[in-house]
């Protein structure tokens, strides 16, 4: 068999470097973004009412400390908050939440078993921290040992 | 939509391949109060060979991404002979 020298291989070598040129490879990217929209909070409120005003006919606490937050990529996303169950008569769990850069807060508003909106006009922001603060209110004629709990259901809808 | 990864070499005597293209990259979630949840691919592959020393592979896209995302990517350093 022949075999090809150190001279002739080196030289095999150099020719075929001479005669490659510069190369370039290509990848084809797909990507998408889709809508994002998650909402989540933080906090484990304890509303307890023990103590009242001479002479006021209704009993409040609040609950500050909560947080909230959001991300959206979408346009004219709202918030809005929702209870599971409704709460006894004579008592109102109520909801605030402080607006993102740009939103409005609808203010404290009261909570039931139907979604309210508690904050509009989020446009593409991503922010965290927001102050959340509960209310429970209740008449001085509700019979003491009224308790429970309920759960809030937060949810953000993108607007486009 | 679609951009094109482009790997140059820059000097001549040198051979760059790419395994194929990568599936379709989407951002879906977040965590809420955070950006976007970044989304890879790590399914391809590349090859290089080169006969001289010290040289670099680049890489441009074909046009610029969309205001407010970025697509990165990692070349994983190719042990030498």
């Amino acid at each position: 068999m022949k075999r090809f020298s150190p001279f002739a291989s080196i030289a095999i070598l150099m020719i075929a470097a001479g005669s490659l040129r510069a190369q370039s490879a290509a990848q084809v990217v797909t990507f998408e973004v889709k809508a994002v929209n998650e909402v989540g909070v933080t906090g484990s409120p304890n509303l307890v009412i023990d103590a009242a005003k001479p002479g006021e006919s209704e009993l409040s606490v609040q609950s500050t400390g909560n947080t909230w937050s959001v991300t959206t990529n979408q346009s004219r996303a709202k918030i809005t908050a929702a209870l599971d169950a409704p709460m006894p008569d004579g008592v109102t769990l109520s909801a605030q939440l402080a607006a993102p850069a740009g939103a409005r807060s609808a203010g404290m508003k009261p909570l039931s078993t139907v979604p309210v909106d508690m904050v509009t006009s989020i446009n593409h922001l991503n922010q965290g921290g927001l102050p959340l603060v509960y209310q429970l209110d209740a008449v001085s004629t509700l019979a003491k040992s009224t308790k429970g709990t309920r759960a809030v259901t937060y949810t953000v809808t993108g607007g486009a | 939509m679609v951009a094109v990864i482009a790997f140059p070499l820059a000097a001549q005597g040198q051979l760059i391949n790419v395994s194929g293209s990568p599936p379709a990259l989407r951002i879906t979630m977040a965590t809420a109060g955070s950006t976007p949840t970044p989304v890879t691919d790590a399914s391809t592959t590349y090859g290089v060979f080169s006969l001289r020393t010290n040289q670099k592979i680049t890489a441009n896209l074909s046009q610029a991404m969309p205001p407010g995302t970025s697509l990165v990517v990692t070349l994983t350093v190719l042990s030498g002979p």
